[in-house]
């Protein structure tokens, strides 16, 4: 390892200089800090001279100061730009103050711009990471302190990988003892850096040269950015990120190639489109399937195209909330009456063809009817991990076809479109009207449902929802949060046709997603015009709160709502049920489950880091005008939170 | 499974039931004591696929309502005599019953239903 000097005084040499210089000054005074009668002695010479600085730092006159001129985090953060990432989320840690130091001043300071966003722990970090890439399309960077960075930030990375989303992840490494710098360090060092998260980023790898860094890189933003999208990680040593670059030849950046996604075979989508023009009742079902807002114009064009009913079941935005072909409110009823089922990118296709029955031996029931054909395209076929179980129970499939759904849609378009005549045409023409009155129908008994307790308190679910809508509506607005607690009633009742509307949930069910990856979102849209929303669970908000102040911070405007029900209420409901079964009662079961006694104050929480707060709204009556003075405050470029105690679902 | 003969004798054993003697003020605290309005709803306007069915104009019989805190078809905690008197699932019973006899909440007559 050699460092240069190019000036007597580098940067490092500088700040040594004036410690010491600081110290010359302090020594005299330090015997008389407690006696502020007596004077202070005269100031002595900035500097001494040369000689007895080398003597106070005892070390040879030969040894030049510790300054560079190079160093290979500059070199990855030039790699970096040039597979488009634009953003770095991390909670600081020394063991990257190497690519920390580029970020800050060569990254923020140089075009195309890098720059680091202040995040208080590695879950926000990641998770930011996970919302971010699901409105750019592009992962963006998170850096994790060696062991115990990355331990924090594995639960945020699962749910990245199980909701197959593209993240940049670095996390740095000592491997050589002798040049570990403090116990700190070695503390934190390990043989084997990526090995607690393997089972769930789809690549790493652990560089031994700057060159050698650059092509993982490369090939992990190409692993990452080929569908299934998932996370990879860069195990990069903190010698390579902070010494000068001394590669001969010099390490080169490669050139990033332009990606294909993987089709499936036209073969065997020429089979599906025979079945699906065949068909009496086809069903697309889809979960994934827009990776893109094309992704979503090709899934209207099948669905008009077959005039077919269509069950989203809202892992992206994939076809219109409210188009007349949408059955996702009458799924069950939809899937009974199927005789072809094309499940496409689905989480969990098995769910989606059986019901739960509970109390019964078998639990659960099959939903289709005897002959009805099934299909499953899904990319995640081509990507083989067996420890975590996210890829759900088996479905039976009588075709299984690997490939991502998005990329496959063109040609299964043409397919279809070259078998259907004049005949089919007409048949598919009633089965459209049909599915249109029956969607009507179910958007009335929705309606209804939601006008049952409207102005009860707390505040039903339903309101809350509608109430937000109406302020947001003309907005070019992003739901940025899940809406599973919300029972769903954005999709029931709102109109949404653009990908950006909705851009599913966790992927692993992991609480603490929410807040960060809307704000991910957010960072996504801002400087685009468009309005960022998360209807915001209490118990999520709080095992990241301090999103609220990254927010605030870094200037990013987000409107969160909260959807305060005091409780994990999912979990009240399943201890009570234990309860029940023991037949003890469930007077006690609000221990551990409920957020009450005291009740957080969230508006204050979020007044506290910076954040434009309003509530708790306990009357219905008072929603409206709280939420336009928020909306105001988001349009102006600041977060804002509107606290809304709410009924559990 | 709960037998048809076992079903009858339990319709049997609840008097306050078949008298329909419960009181729906009390009936309300123990709705809300005991969560079920965090299902159901305050109103027992029902919390969609997650939640639980509305209970207000469902056209549920005494009879009905009782069966299922006894003996729940789907996913709702069991509330056996033990963890829910007679007296008190009458009392839950009179306040569902009451609130089915507001009248019923027309999505028509609100406008943010209808955008």
């Amino acid at each position: 390892m050699a460092r240069k000097t190019e000036t007597f005084l580098g940067r490092r040499g500088f700040l040594k200089g004036a410690g010491l210089a600081a110290g010359a000054l302090a020594a005299p005074l330090t015997p008389k800090i407690a006696d502020a009668q007596i004077a202070v002695p005269p100031r002595a010479p900035s500097i001494p001279p040369a000689p007895n600085l080398e003597a106070e730092r005892g070390r040879p006159s030969d040894i030049e100061p510790d300054t560079q001129s190079s160093s290979g985090a500059d070199f990855m953060l030039d790699v970096m730009r040039g597979l488009g990432i634009e953003h770095a989320a991390a909670f600081v840690g020394s063991s990257f103050r190497g690519l920390h130091e580029s970020i800050i001043n060569y990254g923020m300071l140089t075009e195309p711009k890098l720059d680091f966003l202040s995040c208080m722990h590695e879950e926000v970090s990641v998770a930011m990471c996970h919302g971010y890439a699901k409105i750019a399309g592009k992962p963006m960077l998170a850096m994790m302190h060696d062991t115990v960075g990355l331990q924090h930030a594995s639960m945020a990375i699962y749910n990245a990988y199980a909701d197959r989303v593209p993240v940049f992840l670095i996390t740095p490494s000592a491997p050589d003892a002798r040049t570990r710098k403090t116990m700190v360090q070695t503390a934190h060092s390990v043989q084997d850096g990526a090995a607690i998260v393997r089972d769930f980023v789809k690549w790493d790898d652990n560089p031994g040269s700057l060159q050698h860094w650059a092509e993982s890189a490369t090939r992990g933003f190409k692993y990452a950015m080929t569908p299934p999208y998932g996370p990879v990680l860069l195990v990069t040593s903190t010698d390579l990120q902070e010494n000068p670059i001394e590669e001969n030849p010099p390490p080169k950046n490669p050139q990033p190639p332009k990606l294909a996604p993987p089709q499936a075979e036209d073969a065997a989508l020429s089979d599906v489109a025979k079945m699906l023009v065949a068909a009496e009742a086809p069903v697309l079902a889809a979960d994934r399937v827009a990776r893109t807002e094309a992704g979503m114009r090709h899934l209207v064009e099948l669905a008009e195209l077959l005039q077919c009913a269509v069950i989203d079941t809202s892992g992206r935005m994939n076809f219109p909330w409210r188009h007349p072909l949408n059955q996702t409110s009458r799924s069950r009823e939809t899937v009974a009456a199927a005789d072809v089922i094309l499940g496409m990118e689905m989480t969990d296709f098995w769910a989606t063809l059986h019901a739960y029955i509970p109390h019964t031996e078998a639990s659960f029931q099959t939903l289709t009817k005897p002959g009805a054909r099934r299909i499953s395209l899904t990319a995640v076929d081509l990507n083989f991990h067996s420890n975590y179980q996210d890829f759900q129970r088996y479905p039976d499939a009588d075709l299984a076809l690997a490939g991502d759904a998005e990329a496959s849609l063109p040609s299964l378009i043409a397919a279809c479109r070259a078998l259907i005549d004049k005949g089919r045409r007409s048949a598919f023409e009633a089965r459209g009207k049909k599915l249109a009155e029956a969607h009507q129908t179910a958007l009335n008994v929705q309606r209804g449902l939601a006008a049952e307790g409207w102005d009860s308190q707390p505040i039903t679910t339903a309101r809350l929802v509608m109430e937000i809508y109406n302020v947001i509506k003309d907005e070019d607005w992003t739901l940025a949060s899940g809406s599973l607690f919300q029972n769903m009633w954005p999709q029931k009742l709102w109109h949404a046709d653009r990908h950006h509307r909705y851009i599913g949930d966790a992927g692993a069910y992991g609480i603490g997603y929410t807040a960060p990856a809307a704000l991910g979102a957010a960072l996504a849209n801002k400087g685009t015009g468009r309005f960022t929303l998360s209807i915001q669970g209490d118990g999520d908000l709080m095992c990241c709160p301090s999103s609220l102040w990254t927010a605030a911070h870094e200037k990013i405007p987000i409107l969160y709502v909260m959807h305060n029900n005091r409780a994990w209420h999912q979990e009240v409901m399943l201890l009570q049920q234990m309860a029940n079964r023991m037949q003890r009662g469930i007077d006690r079961t609000h221990i551990g489950t409920t957020i009450r006694d005291p009740n957080i104050d969230f508006a204050k929480l979020a007044e506290s880091m910076g954040v434009y707060g309003q509530g708790p709204l306990t009357d219905p009556k008072d929603l409206g005008a709280a939420l336009r003075r928020a909306v105001e405050r988001v349009k102006k470029g600041e977060p804002a939170l509107i606290d809304v105690v709410c009924q559990g679902r | 499974m709960m037998t048809r003969k076992l079903m009858f004798l339990l319709l049997l054993t609840t008097p306050a039931l078949a008298q329909n003697t419960g009181d729906p003020a009390r009936g309300q605290e123990i709705f809300l004591r005991d969560n079920c309005y965090t299902c159901h709803g305050t109103t027992g306007a029902g919390g969609g696929a997650l939640g639980g069915p509305p209970l207000a104009h469902a056209g549920l019989s005494p009879n009905a309502i009782v069966n299922e805190l006894r003996h729940p078809r789907a996913v709702m905690p069991a509330y056996s005599e033990k963890v829910l008197s007679d007296a008190e699932a009458a009392d839950i019973v009179a306040y569902i019953q009451s609130l089915s006899r507001e009248p019923r909440a027309d999505a028509k007559d609100v406008p943010l239903l209808n955008q």
